[in-house]
C-alpha cells in the first residue's frame, strides 16, 4: 500500500503538467524535486540493515547501541566514534547506572539476602552488563553489518516486494508488540505501586509515598528530594526498557538469520527433484557456508546477551512463580501480578522459539538434498549434504548451550524442578 | 458507426464464450458428482481391505465423526479421491457445535476451580476440558487438511512393493481395527465402572433419588450457578460422555496413524530382507531409495499435521498419571471404588505406554534397513547404495510432538523418571482427602 501512493502522487503531477505549465517542459525537472519522495525511497531491497533501522532507532532513544547512520539506504554510512553525542549519552546513563547499583548493593547487603530479596540487584546488574555489551556491539555493528550486506548480495534474490518485506514486516511486529506489552505492564506496575503506596501511607505527600516506594534504594541511604526521585523514576523507565530490548534484540537478530536461511531454502524448493547443474550446487552450498559463517560471527558477537537474556528469564520466572502463591493485597495488584507473570512466560517462550528458527531452517537444505535425483547426484551435493549433517549452526548462549526446540522442554523441567524444591523453603509474605 | 458495430460483435462474442463456459462447468461438476457417486458404490461391492490406509482407518473415523470429531466427508468412498472437506455440511457445524459446547463446560469448569482452592487436584477439569477442546480443534483443522494427506498416502502406497497374499494385504486393515476395538471396549468398561461405582455405592448422597444425585455429581459445575434440573443433568452426562469418548480418541488416533506409518516401512523392509544378500543393478538401489525417501517425506508430513495432537497427548497422559498415583494414596470407601479406581489407572498406564511404544516403532521401523545395507555384499556395494546407508545413518526420523521432543523409546524412560521425581515431591505435600467423609467435603 505504502509503496504505490507516491507513485501516483508523482503520475498526477504529470498529468497535471499540459493543463498547468502548457508546452513549457522545463518545469518538468522542478516538479520532480518537488515530489520529494520517489518510488526507490518505498522499495524494499530485502537487507537486515534496512529491516532493523527502526528498531536500532528506538534503542538509541534509551541510550543503547550508540551507531550513526542506522536508517541509512546502505550500511557504508554506520559509523560509531566515542566522540557522538549519542555515545556520550550512554556512557552517562552507564555511569548513573553504577551509581544506582551501588546503591541498590548497599540496600541488599543490609538486609537478609534470600532468593526473592535479591531481585533488584540481578535485575540492574544484569542492564549494566547488557549495556556495557551493547556498547561493544555497537562498536562493531559497522563491520557486521557490511559483512551481513555482502552476503545477502550474494544470495539468490526474491522477486516481489511482497517477499522482500516479509523479514522487515516481522521484525517491526515484534518490536512494536514487545514495546507495547512492556509499556502496558509499566503502566499496571505504576498504578499497583500507587495503590499500594495509597494503602500504607508514610506521610502525607502520595507524591512522595510512591517515590519512596519505587525508588527505596535512593532513599534508604538520601533523604527524599523531588530531583532525586525524579532521577530515580527515568532510571527506572530506562531498565525496563533495556530489560526488554535485551530479549527483542536476541529475537530479531534470529529473525534475520532464519530468514536468509529461508531465503535460499525457498530457491532449493523451487528446484526440488530437478535436475541441476554441479554449479548450481557448489554456488548454493557457498552460499549457505557463508550463512553459517554469519550465524557464527553473530553468535560470538550476541552470545553474551542471549546468556543474560536466558538466565535472566530463568531467574525471573521461577521467583515470579514463587511469589504467587502469596495473598494478593488488592485487584490492582492481582491484575499486575498476573499480567506481568504471563508476559514473562510469554516473551521467554517467543525467544527460545525464534532462536530455535535459525536453527530448524538450517536443518532445512537436507530435505531437499535427499530427493536430489541420482543422475545430479555429484560431489558437491554429497559435501553440501555431509556439512549439514555434522554441523551444528545455531545460536547459543556462550556456547554453553545451543539454542533450538529441545532446549525449551528442558528449561521447562527445570523451572518444574527448582519451583518444586523452592516451594518447600517458602513462607507466605504479606506484602 | 463502425466501433459501435465492432463492440456489438464483440459483446456478443463474449456472451458466446461465456455461455460455452457455463456449460463446460456444468458438465464438469456433473462427471465430478457422478465420479463421487461411483466411488461410493464401490465401497459396497469392494470388500475393505484393498491393504490402503485410507479404506483401514475409515470405520475408526466415522466413529469419530459420530462424536463430533474429524469432521471430513467421503471416509467410506472406496478410494481416497472420494474425500473432500467443506465448510457448509453438516459434519462440520456439528463438530463446531462440539468445540462449542466444549467451550462452554470449560468456562463452567474454570468458574467451578476457581471458587475452590486451586492446586493440582482442583485443576483437573481444567485440564481435562482444556486438552480437548484444544485437540478438537486441531482435528478440525486436520480435516481440512486430510484428504490432502490422504492423496499423498495413496501415491506413497501404489509405488511400493505389491503385497505377495491377501494376508498381508489384509493385515493392516486387522491390527487398526483390533487396536481400536480394544481401546474403545477397554475405555467404554472404565467408563460403565465408574458410573456403577458411583450410582450402586452412593457415599455421599447430594439428592434422594441415586440417578437424580449422579447426574448432579457429574455436572457440578454446571449446578455450581443453576438450580437443578434434570434435562440440565442429563445434558451435562451427554457432554461428559462426548467428552471421555474425545479423551481416549486422542491416543487412537495417534496410535493408528503411526501404525499406518511403521507398516509402509515394513513393506519396504520386507522386500529389502529377500534380496539385500544378492547382488542387485544400481536401478533397483535407485527405487529403494526414493521409496524410502517418499516414506520418509510422508512421515515429515504427517508430524506437520498432527505433532500437536500427539503433545496433548503425551501432556494428558503425563499429568493424569500424577494425578492418579497422587489419588492412590487415598483411602478407598469401598470395594467397588477401589477396583474402579485401580482398573482406571491400569489403563491409563497401559494407554500412555501403548502410545509410547506404536509412536516410536515409527522410528525403530525407519532404521531398519540399515541393519539390512550391512548384509549387501561387495560387488553389490554401489555408490547408490552408499548414499543411501548415509542418509539412513545420518537422518532422526521420528514423529514428534510440536517438535519439542521426537519420539523415541528413549523417551519412555525420561517420562517415567519425571513422573517419579514430580511425584516424590508431590506426596510431601498431599493431604488425604477423606472422600467418604461427607462433613469434610462440604466444610
Amino acid at each position: 500500500m505504502i509503496g504505490h501512493a507516491p507513485n501516483k502522487l508523482t503520475c498526477q503531477c504529470r498529468a497535471h503538467l499540459p493543463f498547468g505549465c502548457g508546452p513549457n517542459m522545463r518545469f518538468l525537472p522542478k516538479l520532480e524535486q518537488l515530489s520529494y519522495k520517489t518510488r526507490e525511497q518505498f522499495m524494499y531491497n530485502g537487507s537486515f540493515h534496512e529491516a532493523v533501522g527502526s528498531v536500532l532507532l528506538t534503542a538509541q532513544c534509551f541510550a543503547l547501541m550508540p551507531v550513526r547512520g542506522v536508517t541509512a539506504k546502505h550500511p557504508s554510512s554506520l559509523r560509531f566514534s566515542w566522540r557522538y553525542v549519542r555515545t556520550c549519552c550512554c556512557l552517562l546513563f552507564m555511569a548513573s547506572m553504577l551509581i544506582n547499583l551501588s546503591l541498590t548493593i548497599y540496600k541488599v547487603l543490609n538486609g537478609s539476602i534470600t532468593f526473592n530479596s535479591i531481585r533488584p540487584l540481578i535485575f540492574k546488574s544484569c542492564i549494566f552488563l547488557v549495556c556495557g555489551k551493547a556498547l561493544s556491539l555497537a562498536r562493531q555493528w559497522p563491520d557486521l553489518m557490511m559483512k551481513w550486506y555482502q552476503i545477502e548480495q550474494d544470495l539468490p534474490q526474491y522477486q516481489t516486494q511482497l517477499e522482500k518485506r516479509r523479514m522487515a514486516q516481522t521484525i517491526r511486529m515484534v518490536m512494536l508488540v514487545g514495546m507495547m506489552l512492556s509499556f502496558a505492564e509499566h503502566l499496571l506496575s505504576i498504578v499497583s505501586a500507587i495503590n499500594y503506596a495509597a494503602f500504607c501511607n508514610r506521610t502525607d505527600d502520595p507524591i512522595r509515598n510512591f517515590f519512596e516506594l519505587t525508588n527505596d534504594e535512593i532513599f534508604y541511604v538520601l533523604n527524599y528530594s523531588a530531583p532525586l526521585a525524579l532521577w530515580g523514576k527515568l532510571q527506572n523507565v530506562y531498565s525496563t526498557f533495556i530489560w526488554n530490548y535485551m530479549d527483542i534484540l536476541v529475537m530479531i537478530v534470529s529473525i534475520g538469520l532464519a530468514s536468509k536461511f529461508r531465503q535460499l531454502n525457498d530457491n532449493l524448493l523451487k528446484f526440488k527433484g530437478l535436475h541441476m547443474a554441479a554449479a548450481y550446487w557448489s554456488e548454493r552450498r557457498i552460499q549457505y557456508r557463508n550463512i553459517c559463517t554469519l550465524c557464527s560471527t553473530m553468535d560470538d558477537a550476541i552470545s553474551f546477551i542471549t546468556i543474560i537474556s536466558f538466565s535472566n528469564n530463568l531467574y525471573f520466572i521461577c521467583v515470579q512463580l514463587l511469589r504467587s502463591l502469596n495473598t494478593m493485597p488488592s485487584v490492582a495488584h492481582t491484575v499486575y501480578f498476573y499480567f506481568s507473570l504471563f508476559f514473562l512466560i510469554g516473551r521467554t517462550l517467543a525467544v527460545s522459539l525464534y532462536a530455535a528458527s535459525v536453527h530448524d531452517e538450517s536443518r532445512r537444505p537436507l530435505r531437499y538434498l535427499r530427493c536430489v535425483p541420482k543422475e545430479s547426484w555429484c560431489p558437491d551435493t554429497m559435501r553440501f549434504a555431509e556439512e549439514i549433517t555434522s554441523d551444528m549452526v545455531a545460536l547459543s548462549g556462550m556456547k554453553f548451550f545451543n539454542l533450538t526446540r529441545k532446549l525449551v522442554l528442558s528449561v521447562a523441567g527445570t523451572i518444574v524442578t527448582y519451583e518444586l524444591v523452592l516451594i518447600q523453603f517458602h513462607e507466605d509474605q504479606d506484602l | 458507426m463502425w466501433h459501435v458495430q465492432i463492440s456489438k460483435q464483440r459483446r456478443r462474442r463474449q456472451q458466446q464464450l461465456q455461455q460455452h463456459g457455463r456449460a463446460l462447468l456444468k458438465r464438469l461438476e456433473r462427471h465430478q458428482r457422478q465420479r463421487r457417486r461411483w466411488a461410493w458404490q464401490a465401497t459396497n461391492m469392494n470388500d475393505l481391505h484393498d491393504g490402503s490406509f485410507h479404506a483401514a482407518i475409515s470405520p475408526v473415523l466415522v466413529i469419530a465423526q459420530c462424536f463430533g470429531l474429524m469432521p471430513v466427508r467421503g471416509v467410506r468412498a472406496a478410494t481416497e479421491r472420494g474425500l473432500c472437506f467443506t465448510r457448509c455440511s453438516w459434519r462440520t457445524w456439528y463438530s463446531l457445535l462440539y468445540i462449542g459446547a466444549i467451550s462452554f463446560d470449560a468456562l463452567f469448569a474454570i468458574n467451578f476451580a476457581l471458587h475452590g482452592g486451586l492446586d493440582m487436584r482442583s485443576v483437573e477439569p481444567i485440564v481435562f476440558n482444556g486438552s480437548i477442546l484444544w485437540a478438537s480443534y486441531q482435528f478440525l483443522h486436520l480435516a481440512h487438511q486430510w484428504p490432502q494427506l490422504m492423496w499423498r498416502w495413496a501415491r506413497v502406497e501404489k509405488h511400493l512393493p505389491p503385497y505377495a497374499s491377501w494376508k498381508e494385504r489384509e493385515q493392516l486393515a486387522r491390527r487398526i481395527h483390533s487396536v481400536a476395538s480394544i481401546l474403545l471396549s477397554l475405555s467404554l468398561m472404565e467408563h460403565l465402572l465408574s458410573i456403577i461405582s458411583s450410582v450402586y455405592h452412593e457415599v455421599c448422597p447430594l439428592r434422594q433419588d441415586p440417578v437424580e444425585s449422579y447426574l448432579y455429581a457429574v455436572s457440578a459445575q454446571f449446578f455450581h450457578v443453576f438450580p437443578y434440573s434434570n434435562w440440565l443433568g442429563w445434558l451435562g452426562k451427554l457432554l461428559n460422555v462426548l467428552l471421555t469418548f474425545g479423551w481416549n480418541y486422542i491416543d487412537l488416533f495417534v496410535i493408528l496413524v503411526s501404525i499406518g506409518l511403521s507398516h509402509l516401512l515394513t513393506r519396504l523392509t520386507r522386500q529389502l530382507q529377500q534380496l539385500v544378500e544378492r547382488p542387485m543393478p544400481e536401478k533397483f538401489w535407485t527405487y529403494v531409495r526414493t521409496r524410502y525417501r517418499s516414506i520418509v517425506e510422508l512421515i515429515y508430513d504427517m508430524d506437520d499435521a498432527i505433532s500437536g495432537i500427539m503433545f496433548i497427548s503425551f501432556g494428558s497422559n503425563v499429568y493424569f498419571i500424577c494425578l492418579q498415583l497422587l489419588k492412590s494414596i487415598n483411602e478407598m470407601p469401598s470395594t467397588m471404588h477401589a477396583v474402579y479406581f485401580y482398573f482406571s489407572l491400569a489403563f491409563l498406564i497401559g494407554r500412555s505406554l501403548s502410545v509410547l511404544l506404536f509412536v516410536s516403532a515409527v522410528h525403530e521401523r525407519a532404521r531398519d534397513p540399515l541393519r539390512l545395507l550391512h548384509l549387501v555384499p561387495p560387488s553389490g556395494y554401489l555408490s547408490e547404495v552408499q548414499r543411501l546407508a548415509n542418509e539412513l545413518s545420518s537422518d532422526n526420523v521420528s514423529l514428534s510432538g510440536l517438535r519439542f521432543f521426537n519420539v523415541t523409546r528413549k523417551l519412555c524412560l525420561a517420562v517415567a523418571g519425571s513422573i517419579v521425581t514430580y511425584e516424590l515431591v508431590l506426596i510431601q505435600f498431599h493431604e488425604d482427602e477423606k472422600s467418604w467423609d461427607c462433613q469434610a467435603g462440604k466444610q
